[in-house]
């Protein structure tokens, strides 16, 4: 455990500073030195006449001292600013020693005090190496609250946030792990946790995708049986008695509320339709005819050429929609396809043609409707989105698409807008 | 007076370049008049070139057609292009491209021998033209060497039309020439057209495009604008600021 060392490395330097201040600034010591004094008093004794004269040099000494005679008045000092007389010598605790000749006091010697000096200095340097320490000490402890949050508060972050992103779905995110994280173990298996939530999230929508086509496969079966169970309680209506028909309608009406019920149920499937990514962008004609090549598996189609311009489309939304198309004249035609192309209205027309049977007239309005089958879709698979898929597409393309009766036959128009 | 020379009908031209598709011209519908001196302007890479290649046959399109006197031209094989190109088409360039080891006048003739095979004819066809362009004998004498580059380009205009073309397709001709000089070739265009010449110029600069009588604006592949100034009478006060009206809407 890294941490450790840190707080025994903060520890230490506690220590250190406060030894170190404590030996460093040993508090004055007040001493007085005997010898000198004594020395200096018996030389200023011997030379007390001379002393008057300017000439004569006082004594060497580590105290500043003045000297004065008998009567007060001051005959010399090693400095200015000294006690010049006996009250303020006394009232400032300076050492006054008396020059004597023949065991006569001729003068005295007042040696300056110095304490009250040593002990502002000592106050000052204690007061500075406070101030060091406590420097120090705060930039160890930043820099120990800065370990301790890279090391411990912000993986908790980290993990904070994974929990954020895990509660709003978002699950692909992987928790950035760091190599000195402490936490190690722990963080990864908050990891792993988001990794199996992911997993589980996505077995789910595989669980939920085939769930919906397994909804739009059973609701087509379910729809054949019962639009058999109502046409065949029709049927029974016309040779029943009152009290028959009465509960054949009943029938009836059951058989048309399971349809509704189960197309609402494969409308829901559908909702997502508008989720399709259409990018529409400039397709030359060329690339189109090539699509309807490539979408004419059994070679029905027969193209006349296009006219040459450059179209807005999207070329893989495009294909899905021809495919469906000549699919469907496949389905219910099985005739040749005549396919052309030709400039409406700032556009590119593109007609695919079969000559099967048409549908009829009143149905053709109602062949985008989602669901809607007409009367030629009986016994034959689908559901009845094609069209309603390749329009949606189509619009999404900025075009058009159209559909009619060519007699014979059916025709389907797409247009789509020029690129400028 | 209005029949068109030139039609294009959807005119495309996409290059692919490491599978990237990149569509210069797009869906161009343009008509080009015969006596029209028309002047296509644009900022540089909205297909000022590349439209002037496809409709001189230089270059075929990608999509759409090209109907040249009512001729389709969209349609020919490179070589029918060079045949096509030779006999209705006159070519100035930014470049002089006059071959260095023929004298200027047989760089002329060697155009115009492509056409006739009369010599005579067209040695007197180009001696005229030589006269127009202020060329004297001396002149056309000398290699393109020797030649100053205003007065190359004033050979070049000769050959342009030595083969009396029913256009004449100008590319920045006065790109590289110093501005005296390329008035000097500016002037021949207008007198070019003044004496009934068809050209098409592409140009991005002011003065040039004052002497055309229509001035189309190309903006990433399509004709976004088209302005009508009629034949050049000398750039006065109103017909620089009609262009300059044009040019600032166009967002030159």
């Amino acid at each position: 455990m890294r941490i450790r060392y840190y707080a025994l490395a903060l520890g230490a330097a506690l220590i250190v500073g406060i030894c170190g201040v404590m030996f460093l600034l040993p508090a004055p010591q007040y001493r007085i030195d005997l010898a000198q004094i004594n020395d200096i008093t018996s030389t200023l004794s011997e030379h007390f006449d001379s002393l008057h004269s300017e000439e004569y040099l006082l004594p060497k000494s580590s105290y500043d001292y003045a000297v004065i005679d008998a009567e007060g008045h001051l005959l010399r000092a090693t400095t200015s600013g000294l006690c010049e007389d006996i009250y303020s010598a006394l009232k400032h605790g300076d050492i006054i020693v008396d020059i004597t000749r023949e065991e006569k006091i001729i003068g005295k010697v007042l040696f300056a005090n110095e304490l009250e000096g040593q002990l502002q200095a000592y106050q000052l340097a204690l007061q500075v190496g406070a101030i060091i320490v406590l420097v120090l000490l705060a930039a160890v402890a930043a820099a120990f609250l800065m370990i301790i949050n890279r090391q411990i508060l912000r993986p908790f972050q980290n993990m904070r946030g994974l929990a954020g992103r895990i509660a709003a779905g978002e699950l692909e995110t992987p928790l950035a792990m760091d190599k000195r994280n402490i936490f190690g173990a722990f963080t990864e298996s908050f990891d792993l946790m988001r990794e199996e939530l992911r997993r589980s999230k996505e077995n789910e929508q595989a669980a939920e995708r085939s769930k919906r086509e397994l909804v739009a496969t059973l609701s087509h079966d379910i729809q054949t049986p019962v639009s058999s169970i109502k046409a065949v309680a029709e049927l029974m209506e016309v040779c029943a008695d009152k009290a028959q028909v009465e509960k054949l309608k009943t029938i009836q009406s059951k058989a048309s509320q399971i349809q509704t019920l189960v197309t609402e149920l494969f409308q829901t499937t559908l909702e997502e339709l508008d989720k399709l990514n259409v990018e529409p962008i400039p397709v030359p004609s060329s690339q189109i005819t090539q699509i309807i090549k490539t979408a004419d598996y059994q070679s029905l189609a027969a193209l006349s050429e296009f006219p040459g311009c450059l179209v807005r489309a999207d070329p893989s939304r495009l294909a899905q929609v021809i495919d469906n198309l000549i699919a469907n004249s496949y389905k219910y035609a099985a005739t040749e396809i005549q396919v052309s192309g030709e400039f409406e209205e700032e556009g590119l027309s593109i007609t695919l043609r079969d000559f099967g049977p048409g549908v009829l007239e009143e149905e053709l309005p109602r062949l985008a409707i989602k669901y809607f089958r007409g009367a030629s879709a009986e016994g034959k698979n689908g559901y009845g989105l094609g069209f309603f898929i390749a329009h949606h597409l189509i619009e999404r393309m900025g075009g058009r698409l159209e559909c009619q009766n060519a007699h014979p036959g059916f025709a389907v128009k797409i247009w789509l807008k020029l690129d400028s | 007076m209005t029949t068109n020379i030139i039609t294009t009908n959807k005119l495309c031209k996409t290059f692919s370049t490491g599978g990237v598709q990149q569509h210069v011209l797009r869906n161009l519908d343009l008509q080009i008049q015969k006596d029209d001196f028309t002047v296509i302007m644009g900022a540089s890479g909205s297909g000022k070139s590349t439209l002037l290649y496809a409709l001189s046959g230089m270059d075929s399109p990608t999509l759409g057609e090209i109907t040249f006197n009512e001729e389709m031209i969209s349609k020919k094989s490179s070589d029918e292009l060079a045949v096509f190109r030779r006999r209705n088409c006159g070519f100035v360039f930014q470049q002089i491209y006059l071959c260095d080891n023929m004298s200027l006048m047989d760089n002329v003739m060697a155009s115009g021998l492509l056409v006739s095979k009369s010599r005579k004819g067209v040695a007197s066809k180009a001696e005229e033209l030589f006269d127009q362009v202020g060329l004297s004998t001396q002149d056309w004498r000398k290699f393109p060497a020797q030649l100053s580059g205003g007065e190359a380009q004033r050979g070049a205009v000769v050959r342009a039309l030595i083969n009396s073309p029913s256009i004449l397709f100008a590319d920045e001709p006065t790109g590289a020439l110093n501005s005296a000089m390329g008035l000097a070739v500016l002037d021949l265009l207008t007198e070019a057209h003044q004496r009934g010449q068809s050209v098409v110029m592409v140009t991005h600069d002011i003065t040039s495009a004052l002497r055309g009588s229509r001035i189309l604006y190309l903006k990433d592949g399509v004709i976004c604008g088209e302005c009508v100034l009629g034949t050049y009478e000398g750039a006065d006060d109103k017909r620089k600021e009609t262009l300059r009206a044009f040019l600032a809407e166009m967002g030159w």
